[in-house]
């Protein structure tokens, strides 16, 4: 399989805090790589300095063999990376069908073709009936799907995914989940940051823990989850997790 | 989508039959300057409706397609069409110097930013010597005709013209609607992060919105040169006209293209009658009633008068039923 998103050495830091020391990472065609990590470990910085919306300080983010770090997101997703926000991005004014049309818009100016993609997006997504209905009178996780189909209308080589579970009951969460891998199959490279773990352990080929800044461990989602560093960073040091 | 379409040509109707009329050369002068008033809004909307940047200078594109006519004419002989044009280049140049400077801003700074520009520039034109200072500028009478840009006697002309160019203007503003560029301005609006996100060149697309704003003010400013044949920088600077074009928008239906007609075709001849009805005493009392107007609708519904409307035909009711 070849390497579609590599980050090598990539350092972020806000002032004296450094959200992302020296992070290197790599994503396959059609590799779910799952990021983990407590609360404040750098993981949606560690995306927006993938997709450009944060320069990082140093390091290198290849898409493709091309180095595009310090790119603005326009020219990240014009390249081939989407991705979803962790505090939904939508067009509330908007109908849901308008707001994924958005997201082909950048592969066709044609009105009618981002509509035949937005809809082909939306019934991916399960949501079609809902294509003419303002995005204000959407829950929660409709919104999340809207913003989800969105970044699929634009045909991505990389997806990235923040928390795109959260605030989602468990029925909505096993299909999300089919949904994900079936893009999965269809070639594309998947980043997902997700804290429902029994969701992301099944899909993930390989699991990438960060912890304050830096990389804790990787590697199968099962010995991740046996890794006592990740334990130790979850529940704490002294919890005695073997009895 | 039928009905209204139908609307809009009944509307049409009435516009091209009303002077016809209602001949008292003050009806005309009304119905004239509500016209190119909701000409000019409308070229706000692309700006302040569509893509939500509050621009409140806009009113230096109007002084700058009057003057460019004026002086044109005045200094060089240029035929007012001529100076047309030229107001189109120095609109669009200063707006794009504008939008570079402004567009790191966001928001209320940018609100600001361009207020100042406005203020800015009515001062510069008042101690510009050449240009006439404070004295303003006087064209030399010449004989009607189109291509003088220039009707005396029966003003209908000028009505004319001007309705030919809101026709125009509306006719952009619903391409721009349903095109990729109303998509894109629509979401920068709302969401910049999202917006870049989904692969839109934020900046361009606000620019390329201002830049064609400042274009079609421009227009309006040469007009309104021809059509009083004298212009000083207090009757084409001053910033009453900026907000009045956003009074017009949001009262009318921001970030729709009927909206700034409605706004218009309500707001301008209240304000005219009342200034005319109260003469020397009633000094701003147009203004106050615009502002309490505002208030209101603001209160009422703040996507203004067009959506009062829509609610009173009960075709929200009738949408809610079919999407349930």
């Amino acid at each position: 399989m070849t390497k579609v998103l590599e980050v090598l050495g990539l350092t972020k830091r806000f002032g004296g805090l450094i959200a992302n020391h020296n992070i290197t990472l790599d994503c396959a065609e059609g590799e779910v790589l799952g990021i983990i990590g407590p609360n404040g470990a750098g993981k949606t910085t560690l995306l927006n300095c993938i997709n450009g919306q944060l320069r990082p300080d140093s390091g290198q983010v290849l898409l493709a063999g091309h180095n595009i770090a310090g790119s603005l997101p326009h020219v990240a997703c014009k390249l081939g990376i989407s991705r979803t926000f962790q505090i939904v991005q939508v067009v509330d004014s908007m109908t849901v069908l308008a707001n994924v049309m958005v997201g082909a818009f950048v592969r066709s100016t044609k009105v009618s073709h981002a509509q035949a993609e937005a809809e082909e997006a939306l019934d991916f997504v399960g949501i079609q009936a809902l294509a003419e209905a303002p995005v204000s009178s959407l829950t929660l996780a409709q919104k999340r799907k809207v913003e989800f189909a969105r970044a699929l209308a634009a045909h991505p080589k990389v997806l990235l995914l923040d928390e795109l579970l959260a605030g989602l009951t468990s029925t909505e969460i096993k299909e999300m989940t089919a949904r994900i891998d079936q893009v999965r199959k269809r070639g594309v490279a998947i980043l997902w940051i997700e804290h429902v773990m029994e969701a992301i352990m099944p899909v993930a080929d390989r699991i990438f823990v960060l912890c304050f800044g830096e990389k804790l461990a990787e590697g199968k989602p099962a010995e991740v989850a046996h890794d006592k560093r990740c334990i130790e960073a979850y529940l704490g040091e002294d919890t005695d997790v073997e009895s | 989508m039928l009905r209204s379409r139908g609307g809009y040509w009944l509307l049409l109707l009435v516009a091209l039959v009303l002077p016809l009329v209602l001949t008292p050369s003050f009806f005309r002068h009304i119905m004239t300057m509500t016209l190119m008033y909701a000409c000019m809004a409308q070229a706000w909307n692309i700006v302040g409706g569509y893509a939500g940047q509050i621009a409140l200078g806009n009113v230096v594109f109007f002084g700058l397609g009057a003057y460019s006519a004026a002086l044109g004419f005045v200094k060089f002989g240029l035929s007012p069409w001529l100076g047309l044009l030229i107001g189109i280049v120095v609109s669009a140049t200063v707006a794009a110097v504008i939008g570079w400077a402004s567009f790191k801003t966001s928001g209320i700074y940018f609100a600001i930013a361009t207020l100042g520009i406005g203020e800015l520039a009515r001062t510069l034109f008042v101690s510009w010597r050449w240009a006439e200072g404070s004295v303003g500028i006087e064209m030399p009478i010449l004989p009607s005709s189109l291509l003088n840009f220039q009707f005396h006697g029966a003003r209908l002309p000028y009505y004319y013209m001007i309705l030919g160019l809101l026709v125009l203007y509306f006719w952009i503003v619903t391409r721009i609607g349903n095109s990729r560029f109303g998509y894109y301005l629509r979401t920068i609006s709302v969401s910049e992060i999202a917006a870049e996100a989904v692969g839109i060149d934020v900046l361009h697309y606000k620019m390329v919105a201002f830049v064609l704003a400042a274009v079609m003010t421009s227009v309006c400013g040469t007009f309104y040169n021809q059509y009083l044949l004298y212009i000083d920088p207090w009757s084409v600077f001053p910033s009453t006209i900026s907000m009045m074009m956003l009074f017009i928008t949001v009262f009318g239906g921001v970030g729709t293209a009927i909206g700034p007609v409605i706004g218009a075709a309500i707001l301008i001849p209240l304000g005219e009658l009342t200034r005319g009805a109260l003469g020397g005493q009633g000094k701003g009392i147009d203004y106050l009633i615009n502002s309490v107007l505002m208030v209101a609708i603001t209160i009422l519904e703040p996507r203004g008068v067009l959506q009062l409307l829509r609610w009173l035909s009960g075709r929200k009711e009738r949408k809610h039923d079919q999407s349930a």
